[in-house]
């Protein structure tokens, strides 16, 4: 890749980004949010996948490491823990980021319906104020006719 | 050859006063003289103000007319139309100036046979920076449009070779043919002689109120041109350095912006020697390009960077990136850093300043003469006369499989779990689900991407089905597919067997009544599973009925014997692949989706739509028969 980023993007997230876009799956990639400070506020603003894919990810989750005089015997004991808890570890990390995905893509439909509601909005407002400049229009039809009936019978 | 060359890019004010527009006019200029003997022509939109006469290179110009207003809804129909309208012309290539045009042009979208066509590919900076280009759905959306239209080329020309780099790459397997044909400086920017510069200098210096010698700096408040990390960097410059130096920024900016950018420099502790310069025209660029002590264009990402060229041209010492098309452009005879890092750029910039300014003018210029639109031109001739010959290897067919998944479908799940495995030996099959939640068995999920209603339009847009089929049966969970057979014709399996869903379809003028004939329909076949079936379905509809026993083992699922046979399925499946065979043979010939297309399109539209689909149809055959010949 020629592209030196600046920290916020990397060629990885390009190369799916444009995957998603090439196979016609938009709907499936997250849309960024400019406002980093957004990304970790609750409840998330409009993009749930910055919030939750760093708690996705359990297997490969750091635990903290503090100094204490039974360390090395603390870290074997976490060692032979983690081998024993891994698989369940994959499973629920797994879930975790297919809940992440399916939240995201629920996200995204709704955005998507609400910006549909909106165009509906906007097309009945629209049909009303024809229905008023066509009501407006009998009216004077009426007015018409009711005057030439007026001269008819005078 | 007969070209035509779409110039909505020297139309649109978004792309003609930009490094776009630039590219364009020059190249169009360069093309006849590289080809005098291949018919040119220029393509305009006449709901665009007309392309300037001097960017036409005395080209003959032909001028199109959207079918509907300019607007979003109306895009899709207006860029079929145009395609339409192109390939009627009977044009040998097309070749699209700007493909990732905004919504005000029209980018041909292509129709079955068509001619060769060819864009420009500057650059795919919103890909890179989606958080800042890409951060609202509306514009995902119409880029991913763009995207799509772009990949769909015979051949792309790209304008450096990191763009070139970019669009194998996020292209993957979709990108066509990429060539560098890199690019030239504008012939404006000469250099200037001895008199002009000294006579320019001082008629500048007093009109942008530079007293002192100063860097120069174009740009824009736009994320990738780092205006912030070109103010950083010259605040990081040793004060005993920057005090005989003002830094001017020629950039357009609103009252808001330019407060906005007054602000980073008072920030940045160097508010009294940032000159901003908001109008400066070609001449006065040539003449501060002359002038400056040095060009300094820390940008994150350039698709071609003209001003670094233009620079070179006049004279002047470049300070650049060290990424994206930059290092192709200032060559060897200019200082590169790294533009993430003010400290960096300051260092860079210090070693610059440290030379005389004159003190390799003659290789600068001689580096940007290197650099021809002559030369730009042949090799886009090239690349257009090569992919002419080129053989395009046939694809396997691929099927869009709609069905509703829910939980309640159970049977038809199962029915599909073993009839679509043996289907996929011969097509490429997608699933299609309805709105509700989806509840698919593990194997169809597996082995076949699964898509909602609502992803269709897109999918079939980046990766075209050529048949739909719709599993249908007497459910209200099967609404759906009354929305998308308008949209995506296709043929209709009737699972369950019911008149009332037969009369439906016909009522919706879905499938053509008993009564009527010859009228275009989108239920492109139907498929019943018994003679008694084929019988009443023969009463109702006029369209082509095809009967297909079910296996014997399905049946007697029916009874709780739960015995599955897979050659009853085998059988089926021969008769479906010849059923769906056939049927995408005839679609093909009578160009279905395009005829249901324009009628959704015109829907709208009842007092125009015969009229417009008789003249568009009459111009699509038009433009086939002439490619057929």
């Amino acid at each position: 890749m020629s592209l030196r980023t600046d920290g916020s993007e990397t060629p990885p997230s390009a190369e799916r980004l444009a995957q998603a876009l090439r196979s016609g799956l938009e709907l499936r990639w997250s849309i960024p949010s400019l406002d980093l400070e957004a990304s970790t506020c609750f409840p998330p603003n409009a993009n749930v996948r910055p919030f939750l894919e760093r708690h996705a990810d359990l297997l490969h989750y750091s635990l903290p490491r503090r100094l204490h005089p039974l360390s090395r015997f603390v870290q074997g004991i976490r060692k032979v823990l983690r081998k024993f808890i891994s698989p369940w570890l994959d499973v629920q990390t797994r879930f975790n980021l297919s809940a992440v995905s399916v939240l995201e893509q629920i996200e995204q439909r709704v955005q998507s319906l609400e910006q549909t509601e909106r165009v509906l909005r906007q097309t009945i407002e629209a049909l009303e104020k024809k229905q008023v400049a066509v009501e407006q229009q009998s009216e004077q039809v009426d007015e018409y006719a009711i005057s030439l009936l007026t001269r008819e019978k005078s | 050859m007969h070209l035509l060359i779409d110039g909505q890019a020297l139309q649109t004010p978004s792309s003609r006063l930009r490094g776009i527009g630039r590219y364009g006019s020059n190249l169009l200029r360069a093309l006849p003289i590289a080809r005098p003997n291949w018919r040119i022509e220029v393509v305009q939109n006449s709901s665009l103000p007309p392309i300037a006469r001097e960017d036409l290179a005395e080209l003959p110009v032909l001028s199109f007319t959207p079918p509907l207003a300019p607007a979003v809804p109306h895009q899709d129909i207006n860029e079929r139309f145009y395609a339409d309208w192109l390939t009627a012309r009977g044009p040998d290539g097309v070749l699209v100036l700007s493909p990732c045009e905004g919504w005000e042009a029209l980018v041909p979208c292509f129709c079955g046979s068509r001619p060769r066509l060819f864009g420009i590919a500057y650059d795919l900076i919103p890909l890179l920076y989606p958080r800042h280009y890409l951060n609202n759905i509306a514009v995902s959306r119409w880029y991913a449009h763009r995207f799509r239209q772009l990949l769909s080329s015979d051949a792309l020309l790209a304008i450096s070779e990191a763009t070139a780099r970019d669009v194998r790459v996020l292209g993957g397997a979709d990108a066509p043919l990429v060539v560098n044909i890199a690019g030239a400086v504008d012939p404006l920017f000469a250099p200037l002689s001895p008199s002009e510069q000294a006579a320019g200098a001082a008629l500048v210096r007093k009109r942008f109120n530079l007293d002192r010698e100063f860097i120069l700096h174009i740009g824009a408040l736009d994320h990738r041109k780092n205006l912030l990390g070109a103010i950083r960097a010259f605040a990081a410059l040793p004060a005993k350095c920057r005090a005989a130096l003002d830094l001017a920024v020629v950039c357009r900016l609103k009252p808001a912006e330019k407060a906005a950018v007054e602000e980073m420099a008072r920030a940045s502790g160097v508010s009294s020697s940032v000159k901003l310069i908001c109008s400066a025209n070609d001449q006065d660029l040539r003449t501060l390009y002359a002038t400056c002590r040095l060009f300094f264009f820390p940008s994150l990402y350039e698709g071609l960077g003209l001003p670094v060229l233009e620079a070179l041209h006049c004279g002047a010492p470049v300070v650049t990136s060290d990424c994206s098309s930059l290092p192709e452009y200032a060559g060897p005879v200019s200082w590169l850093g790294d533009p993430t890092s003010p400290e960096a750029m300051a260092v860079v910039l210090r070693e610059a300043l440290a030379e005389p300014r004159d003190a390799r003018r003659p290789d600068r210029e001689a580096f940007a003469r290197t650099f021809h639109w002559n030369t730009t031109a042949e090799r886009a001739c090239a690349v257009m006369e090569r992919s002419l010959s080129r053989f395009v290897k046939p694809l396997r067919r691929r099927l869009a499989w709609v069905m509703p998944m829910t939980a309640a479908d159970q049977p038809m799940l199962e029915y599909a779990a073993k009839l679509l495995p043996l289907l996929s030996e011969h097509f490429d099959i997608e699933l299609i689900a309805g709105y509700g939640s989806i509840a698919a068995l593990e194997s169809l999920s597996q082995n076949h991407l699964l898509l909602s209603a609502q992803e269709v339009a897109a999918r079939h847009a980046a990766k075209p089905y050529d048949m739909f089929i719709y599993q249908w049966s007497a459910s209200p969970r099967h609404r759906f597919m009354l929305d998308l057979l308008p949209l995506f014709p296709g043929l209709i399996e009737l699972h369950d067997f019911s008149t009332v869903d037969l009369d439906r379809l016909v009522e919706l003028n879905l499938l053509r009544p008993r009564s009527a004939s010859g009228e275009w329909v989108p239920g492109l076949g139907l498929l019943v599973h018994s003679a008694a079936a084929w019988q009443q379905a023969g009463r109702v509809v006029n369209s082509s009925i095809l009967c297909l026993s079910l296996p014997s083992s399905l049946l007697a699922q029916s009874t709780a014997t739960k015995a599955t046979q897979p050659h009853d399925f085998r059988h089926l499946a021969a008769g479906y692949v010849r059923w769906i065979d056939r049927a995408i043979d005839q679609h093909e010939q009578t160009d279905g989706p395009w005829h249901s297309f324009a009628l959704q399109c015109l829907a709208d539209h009842p007092d125009m739509a015969d009229r417009a689909i008789d003249t568009w149809t009459t111009l699509r055959t038009q433009g086939q028969q002439q490619l057929a010949g």
